[in-house]
Formats: structure tokens, sequence, C-alpha cells
């Protein structure tokens, strides 16, 4: 470990922001432990029933009603076995074939994950043309002619049976139509917190040992423990306090760092919605001082940390502002910085971390700092001439 | 010397009852220090209707506003207004939150977290559109009080 100097100079900011109590019973945790041992799944009665109740259900089906529509249950897909070489696959309707995707199925192919082949009928009704799960009738083909299914003779294997979903239509057109909304066409995509919740709920409630599976549960948990419950972008207690919306950015940290970022969050920021800048500003600090392996225990450490927080306070009053105003001086300092660059927006995430660096070297703090704080400067071209939007420079020289 | 202190930064939050909905809403401007003409043309443009005025008026260093906004908005998303999916500076009926309850939450949480805002006095209060803050940089403490 590097020995720090003295912090001899005192700083001249001692306003510093100080975490709130909250009540975090009040927050709805969907991957609690205890109400995930304890939860039944919904029978489709009990769901229907809740959503007949929602306001914007409740219209869709006022208005179907009033049109006097019907639908005919008889025009739904069928699903049945039947032998995998009738399928056939439209140029126009399929993506390309991606060898490597096929490949990645194979090699961790579980036969229960595999679903079943989406097909319409010909115009001669005798080939399937195919609408979703390419890869994986191909798949399922390539194993049975080189004879990797039990059971499947692979000089027949064109005759092996696997479950077909079959819509009776042979308009070439309505193939394309149905390959589009299966790949997406209105379709309601899986956001971070639905692949977060899975895992996590698999251990909690399945005691599974996957290790992807088990990492989510050790994230989620240090999550619980700094009262950030994490939840979907979609849910209505985001931006409240006591809430984590940005699901993707707690896989972005190790352990330890995650750690720190919640744990400092909630020292200095509780009873404020828990900002994405966190993630970027912390991680870096936390992860730029053991690179440099500077102590982030002790007294100095904590006087440190408390001065960058006045720093926050004084210039940009949250961690919310902070990144506002780091993401305009970015585009300021980097169209003079970079005049023949297109884009000046920020993508970097320890642009907010070498600001408030750059503000505290400024006011004469003497603890080490990372090397976050020479960064965004380019030919004496500095991000810190360019947070003209509010008062930092004025707060600075008159500190 | 005047007692309070302003930044070079200022901004507005406001506190209003629309006055045929009845609900209670609140907004900031900072962009000038102008309220009179942000009242008239967001407010009283709009509907052709003269009577809308601001019940409540803070004032002070403009990230804490923008940061005492942002917190209402996020604290109290579920019982606002919603347009389009956007969540509106409006607070739905069924919430049952008037202005006092407003006025609560806004001083409670400056007390805490935003000691350069403050309150416009009450002999000023309701704003209707007047030039009457025009300077009120140069005189603070006739029209701003400690929370």
């Amino acid at each position: 470990m590097a020995k720090l100097s003295p912090t001899t100079k005192s700083f001249p900011w001692t306003d510093v922001p100080v975490g709130q109590t909250i009540d975090i019973s009040k927050i709805k945790n969907l991957l609690d432990k205890k109400r995930l041992k304890n939860s039944a799944p919904k029978t489709l009665a009990e769901s229907v029933a809740e959503l007949e109740n929602n306001p914007i259900i409740a219209n869709m089906l006022d208005d179907l009603k009033k049109k006097k529509k019907k639908f005919d249950p008889n025009k739904i897909g069928v699903a049945k076995k039947q032998k995998i070489g009738t399928v056939t696959f439209l140029e126009e309707t399929q993506r390309l074939v991606i060898p490597k995707h096929i490949a990645d199925i194979g090699e961790n192919c579980k036969e229960e994950l595999l679903s079943p082949v989406f097909v319409t009928v010909s115009p001669d009704k005798k080939s399937n043309p195919n609408f979703d799960t390419m890869h994986g009738i191909n798949l399922v083909g390539l194993f049975a002619k080189h004879g990797l299914w039990e059971g499947v003779d692979s000089s027949k294997w064109e005759d092996m049976e696997y479950p077909f979903f079959i819509i009776n239509n042979s308009d070439v057109a309505f193939a394309n139509e149905a390959a589009y909304h299966r790949n997406g066409k209105g379709q309601k995509k899986w956001s971070a917190f639905d692949f977060h919740r899975i895992k996590v709920a698999g251990v909690r409630q399945h005691g599974s040992t996957d290790k992807a599976y088990v990492d989510a549960e050790k994230r989620h948990s240090i999550c619980e423990k700094y009262e950030a419950i994490p939840v979907s972008a979609s849910d209505s207690q985001k931006g409240k306090a006591g809430t984590l919306d940005r699901i993707d950015a707690i896989y972005n940290w190790n352990h330890k760092t995650l750690t720190f970022i919640l744990a400092t969050h909630k020292k200095y920021w509780h009873g404020t919605k828990l900002d994405s800048a966190a993630f970027g500003l912390y991680g870096h600090l936390y992860d730029g001082f053991a690179k440099k392996s500077i102590p982030t225990t002790g007294s100095q450490w904590d006087e440190f940390l408390d001065n960058f927080h006045a720093v926050i306070k004084k210039c940009f009053t949250d961690l919310s502002t902070l990144r506002k105003e780091t993401e305009n001086a970015h585009v300021a300092w980097h169209e003079v910085a970079y005049p023949n660059i297109k884009d000046h927006k920020l993508k970097s995430t320890n642009c907010a971390l070498a600001i408030v660096l750059k503000i505290y070297q400024r006011l004469g703090g003497m603890h080490p700092l990372t090397n976050d704080v020479n960064d965004f400067n380019y030919a004496g071209v500095d991000i810190y001439d360019y947070l003209d939007s509010i008062d930092v420079h004025e707060a600075v020289n008159n500190a | 010397m005047p007692k309070i202190k302003l930044p070079g930064k200022c901004g507005w939050l406001y506190v209003l009852q629309h006055h045929q909905a009845r609900n209670w809403g609140f907004g900031k401007h900072i962009k000038n220090n102008n309220i009179r003409n942000y009242l008239i043309k967001n407010y009283i443009l709009p509907s052709i209707n003269p009577p809308q005025t601001f019940e409540h008026l803070y004032y002070g260093k403009a990230t804490e506003i923008s940061s005492l906004e942002e917190h209402i908005k996020n604290e109290y998303g579920e019982q606002l207004l919603v347009l389009f999916e956007k969540r509106l500076e409006w607070f739905t009926l069924e919430s049952n939150i008037d202005g006092q309850q407003m006025v609560d939450i806004i001083e409670k949480r400056c007390k805490t977290n935003y000691p350069e805002i403050f309150r416009i006095k009450k002999e000023f209060l309701p704003f209707g559109p007047s030039n009457i803050f025009k300077n009120i940089k140069d005189d603070p403490d006739k029209f701003l009080e400690t929370i």
C-alpha cells in the first residue's frame, strides 16, 4: 500500500451531504426472499380478473365490443409432431443463417429448451415454410443426420418427428408477416430487470447453483443491504428513493466495487433517487485507487470522501445535476478539443469523476487522486473550463 | 448588506391550482428570472383565461430548484397525472394532495437538503402576472424569507 502524505491544508468547503433514513418497507421488493418462498403461481382466472379491472384493458375490451368484433379460434395455429423433412426456408422470410449461432446452441444444447418449429403451409400442401426457429430446426436436422439423436436412424434423418406449430395459411406474404411478428414487430422485449429476476428467483425460489444465477443473487443481496431495491424501468416505484432501476449498471462492476458504490450512495445521498451517475463516479474512484494501491479506509480516506462530496453539493447540489452538467460540459469541451469529429456526446463513464477531482485539486485538496483527474484535457483544452452553465467557476474562485 | 445572499444563477419553483380542473401542480423556471412572462406564456395564454396564479413561490439556487422539482416528481410519481405515458406535473384529484400538503413536502425537503432555496413572503402571494419580482436580486430580503 502507498503511504499517504498528510493533508495539512484545510478544505474550504465543509457542507457535506448526509444520507437520510427512508422507510424501506414501503418499497415493494419483487425478489424479496420471504415473498418468493411464499409465492404461489397465479391462475389464469386470477390474472384475467386482475387485468380486466385495469383501465387500459377495460377500454380495449369496450372498444372491441362496440365494434362487434369476433375472433375465429380455428385460425389459430395447431401444434403437432411431424417429419422435419417438410420444412422449407423462404429466402425473403428468414434472416441469413448464422453458423456460429447454431454452433452455440449445439454446444450448450438442452433438449427441453428447444422450441417447436413455427411454419405455415405451402400452396401444394407438401411442405412447410418456416417462419421462426430456423437455427433450432437446422440444428435438429444436423443432429439427426449425424446420429446425435437417440433412436433416430441417421440414414432416414428427414423422417425424424419433431413438434411443429402449424398455421394453416399458404399465402407467402403471410409467412413473411408471421416471421416479422415472431422476430420483433409488436413484441415486448425482455428488459435487464427481467433477466435479473429470473436469475435471482432461480436461486431464492428454486435453489439454483448456476454460477451466473448465484452471481446475480449476490448482487441483489448487496443492493438490498444498502437499501437500493432493484425495480424494472417500467415499475410505478421507479425513481423513488430506495429503488434502483439501472439493472445493467449493477453488472458492470465486481462485487467489492458495487458494495462501495451503494454504500457510498447510502452514506451521502440516501433519500434521493439513486442516479446512474453514482456507478461511473464511485466505480472508477474505487477501482482507480485500488489500481494505485491507495488505501480506501481510514481517517484520511474519510476526510477525502467528505471533501469530494462537499464539492458535489456546492457545485452541483446532487448527482443528477452533476450528470447533466457533465454531459453538457463534455459536448462544449469536445467541440473545441476535437473540432473535426462530428459526435461530441459523452460516452465515457469517468467524466463526472474527472470533473469533481479537477475541482477538488483546484481547491487545494491534498489527497492523492486517480488518473481520471488528468483526463478530458487535450492539448491544453480542459473540460473544467467548459463548466459554465452553472456557478462552478464562481464558487471555486470565491472559495 | 442583505441577510439573504443569493447565488449567481437562480430559479423559481411554483405551486399552483388549475383554475378550472382544480388539480394542484408544480414546476420550475430556471432559464431566466422572468416569472411573469413564464406564467403568462405557459399557463394563462394556453387556456385563454386570466385568473391563473401561482399560489406559492420559492426562489433560490438554480441547481437546488432543479433537484427539488425532480425529487417531487420521483417520490410522488404514482400520484401524478399521466399523458401519453409521461408523468405530468399535476397531482391527480384522487391523490388528495393540496396546496398546503405541497408546501409541507417542499419545505421539509428544503430544510434538510436545499439551504439556498427561499420562500416568497405571503404578502406577495398569490402571484398574478406583474413585474413585482423584476428586481428580486437587488433586494432579496424584501421578497424572501428563510424556510
